[in-house]
């Protein structure tokens, strides 16, 4: 994986470069055979003590199993469903018992779920669950209505909220014949939607201006990510992200349209419009690091040749990340970057460790991280150079494309 | 890393800091991979492919020995 529009320069490069590819292909058929659930078996391994009877009215998600205890049927029930997170597939099991009235919940069992740790963390210290036991299941269950989103989880709120919703709904018109009488939820475009679209609006009017305004607009823009896109919805974009849309981990625009807004402005910038927006203007990460330069002052400047190498080793290690999430079908098992960390200051083991190294570095090196070890900006500047490769074959050039560090670098620092 | 006429030390401190770094990362990819082999979804896929799994005691196998059951309660 030398680079996505380089020819590799050796034999042995070539060969490297295709036995890089041929095994993150492998890797990802594996995994996702491997990761086919089975759904029984979780919720047997979360309730071995319970005997759970199969309802045979559904056979698909959400599926209904009966509760009983002593040879008596309990009037408690176990709905299976499933929904999707920021970080891939979550599977739910609602506890339910039937009362005069129609039903109401009693617990939420998190049987399954590919979300940061530190989003979960931040989801169980908040005590979300909590706020679904005692509803009826003719409730809504629409976060901002009934629900409550958990600030700097909120993907994750939001994609167990639609499993519990779906399981709780269908439950209720297939099992106990009621009427739907709740509200279906609508597209979720409000106050968050708006100010990311106009914290992208004035990055790019900041990126392609030079006057006063665009000064100012990139100062907004700088407060705007740091404090939205980073300590509110913890939405930065990471490896994980950008491996869970080849896998299909894609939540539906009308349940998360914030997550499209992300990937479409930080896609769309670099294949439309050959900049790379959202690392130089969007990441909140990055912010973070150029505010610690300036406290130190120091600006120890990056040669190209060490630039050069730590490019290849991005590959290295986002190849060691790729193979890890394929293989697990898991996308935050592989995402090294210390971003959501950051932001919720929750993380698990050697991740207290990544973020102060890497803040510590920005106060020396300009964007340490970005820089020497981030992968996401690492492809985004690929993409950026492979369009800019594909110009200059199709508009003239001479069908040459760019020469590998030195391109990288000027878009480093554009 | 840097010029290092310029900043002797903070070119050592960083390029050592970048050293460190790396090997991080490599320990939180070590530890991803053990973490991987806790994870339920894999750990009953890996049992199913190696055709280790007990039938479960709620699989529809079970489901008609408990229909005559659920008509008699509802």
């Amino acid at each position: 994986m030398t680079s996505m529009t380089d020819t590799p320069s050796s034999p042995l490069g070539r060969i490297l470069e295709a036995l890089a590819w041929a095994s993150l292909l492998a890797a990802f058929i594996i995994g996702q055979i491997a990761a086919q659930t089975d759904y029984e078996a979780l919720l047997k391994q979360a309730m071995p003590d319970v005997k759970l009877t199969r309802s045979q009215e559904n056979r698909d998600l959400p599926v209904v199993y009966r509760m009983a205890s002593a040879g008596k049927q309990s009037p408690d029930a176990v709905i299976m469903s499933k929904g999707v997170g920021y970080g891939g597939p979550l599977i739910v099991g609602i506890k339910a018992r039937r009362t005069a009235d129609g039903a109401k919940l009693n617990e939420i069992l998190v049987l399954s779920h590919k979300e940061t740790p530190a989003f979960m963390s931040v989801i169980n210290q908040k005590h979300f669950f909590r706020q679904f036991a005692g509803k009826s299941v003719t409730d809504n269950y629409i976060t901002g209505d009934d629900i409550d989103v958990v600030s700097g989880a909120s993907v994750t709120s939001e994609g167990f909220t639609a499993a519990v919703r779906e399981a709780v709904h269908l439950g209720a018109v297939q099992h106990l014949k009621l009427s739907p009488t709740w509200e279906e939820p609508s597209w979720h475009i409000g106050t968050n939607e708006i100010i990311l679209v106009a914290l992208f609006a004035l990055a790019f009017f900041g990126a392609y201006r030079r006057d006063k305004m665009a000064k100012y607009a990139r100062y907004v823009v700088m407060i705007g990510t740091l404090v939205f896109v980073g300590f509110y919805a913890n939405a930065s974009l990471n490896l994980g992200n950008i491996a869970g849309i080849f896998m299909g981990y894609i939540p539906s625009p009308k349940q998360y349209p914030m997550w499209w807004i992300m990937i479409v402005g930080a896609l769309g910038s670099v294949v439309i419009l050959g900049r790379n927006i959202y690392c130089h203007q969007i990441c909140p990460f990055k912010v973070v690091q150029d505010l610690l330069q300036k406290v130190s002052g120091v600006k120890l400047r990056i040669t190209p040749e060490i630039q050069r190498k730590s490019r290849a080793l991005i590959f290295f290690l986002s190849w060691i990340a790729l193979m890890l999430i394929f293989l697990s079908a898991h996308p935050a098992l592989g995402s090294y970057e210390p971003f959501a960390m950051m932001f919720s200051l929750e993380g698990l083991g050697i991740q207290w460790y990544i973020l102060p190294a890497a803040l510590l570095g920005s106060l020396f090196v300009p964007s340490f991280w970005c820089r020497l070890f981030c992968p996401v900006g690492l492809y985004l500047n690929e993409i950026v150079r492979l369009r800019r490769a594909v110009r200059e074959r199709l508009f003239g050039g001479g069908g040459k494309p760019p020469s590998a560090s030195n391109k990288t670098i000027k878009v480093e620092q554009e | 890393m840097v010029k290092r006429k310029e900043n002797p030390w903070q070119f050592k401190f960083s390029f050592a800091l970048a050293i460190l770094m790396l090997f991080l990362v490599l320990g939180y990819f070590t530890q991803s991979f053990l973490e991987i082999r806790k994870v339920k979804p894999v750990s009953v896929a890996i049992e199913r492919i190696s055709g280790e799994s007990a039938e479960s005691d709620i699989s529809p196998k079970l489901a008609p020995e408990n229909e005559a059951e659920n008509k008699a309660n509802e």
